[in-house]
């Protein structure tokens, strides 16, 4: 049987992803005493007359699932705070990429809002907002199409407003391009498998965040349209539509990660 | 199961008092003169081993068996007088719950 096809070995090469946090020599003692109880297992059970590969799956069973027993090991050996730290980052890089992600598609859906109400609309004044005639200058140089200074004003804003949420979408997505190559090669699922911190709190996390922005500006803009607000509100309502979507997204993902945890306990 | 909870630690003391062994026959051992009792989840039994090491209660060497590394277990000076006073415990425990259990089933 190859390495590869064995399940020991498997089982042996999963113990070890799960414990990479572990000092070196911790590491190699724990996978040795594995190696050594899991073959001793082995050659008992068919020596009783199991066949090789249920030998290999009772084997296994019997020592308990590779995720329990990485936890009831790294429980002895605490992680120190830079490992935390760098466990931390890896884990949140996610959010952070998910949350540059979901700013960039908030500017994208803005334009479409932005072409659908007009762009007072995304990123007009409130009442009562007046410039001196250097600003309006200004606003009617940067936009000289517009027919008034309240008009330029509005198309500066909304350049603004859009343009710098497209700018951190891109980062987002080139963020999400290095994931997914990070993926490819079974990293991401390593960090989210590995380290001290569980795999469920990235999406933790981003659950709790998306769904506070949802709420807060969803709300917020729907208040200000109540009230007869509508310039700028649309803004605030691309930016908690999308963060409903991403907070809708991440309890899913939330959801698969405590079941896999709890299938692998 | 949950009768074993906090009593470990006595059992694998007394296991390796007899004889030094190595993680396999000390849950083999515990398994076979319990009777099947103590059928312990069998990965959880090392995190034990090795808290224990860190106590100085119990010391391990590695050797090549078969192609293999195999820690085997011994107890230390430390680990034996822990373990009398523990199984002194451990008698005045059962002596009190049997007197009562026992007792009252008249």
């Amino acid at each position: 049987m190859t390495a590869a096809g064995d399940p020991v070995e498997r089982y042996l090469d999963e113990l070890a992803d799960r414990l990479r946090s572990l000092p070196g020599s911790e590491l190699r003692r724990v996978l040795a005493e594995a190696d050594d109880h899991l073959h001793s297992s082995v050659v008992a059970l068919v020596e009783s007359g199991m066949d090789q590969d249920d030998a290999a799956a009772q084997a296994i069973t019997q020592f308990g699932a590779a995720a329990t027993v990485a936890r009831g090991v790294r429980v002895q050996h605490p992680a120190g705070v830079a490992g935390l730290v760098l466990d931390a980052a890896r884990k949140l890089s996610l959010v952070v990429v998910a949350g540059l992600c979901t700013i960039g598609l908030s500017g994208w859906l803005s334009v479409a809002l932005g072409a659908i109400f007009g762009k007072a609309f995304i990123a007009g004044d409130g009442p009562g907002v007046s410039y001196t005639a250097q600003r309006c200058a200004d606003f009617l140089s940067f936009h000289p199409e517009a027919a008034s200074c309240a008009a330029a004003a509005t198309a500066h804003h909304f350049d603004e407003v859009v343009g710098y949420r497209q700018d951190l979408g891109v980062l987002g997505l080139v963020g999400a391009v290095g994931l997914l190559v990070l993926a490819r090669r079974g990293v991401v699922s390593r960090w989210l498998r590995t380290g001290p911190l569980p795999g469920s709190v990235p999406p933790i996390v981003s659950s709790v965040l998306f769904g506070a922005f949802a709420a807060g500006l969803t709300g917020f803009a729907l208040m200000s349209i109540a009230f007869g607000v509508t310039n700028g509100a649309g803004s605030l309502l691309s930016d908690g539509v999308v963060a409903g979507v991403a907070f809708a997204l991440s309890g899913w993902w939330l959801v698969r990660s405590v079941r896999g945890d709890a299938s692998a306990t | 199961m949950e009768l074993l909870r906090g009593k470990l630690d006595l059992l694998l003391l007394a296991t390796i008092a007899r004889l030094p062994l190595h993680g396999y026959a000390i849950i083999a051992d515990l398994r076979e003169r319990s009777d099947g009792t103590f059928d312990l989840p069998e990965g959880s039994v090392y995190p034990a081993l090795h808290r224990l090491e860190r106590a100085g209660l119990i010391a391990s060497e590695s050797k090549l068996v078969d192609g293999r590394r195999r820690r085997t277990y011994h107890l230390t000076t430390t680990g034996h007088a822990t373990l009398a006073s523990q199984r002194e415990e451990w008698r005045g425990f059962v002596r009190g719950v049997d007197a009562i259990v026992a007792g009252g089933a008249a």
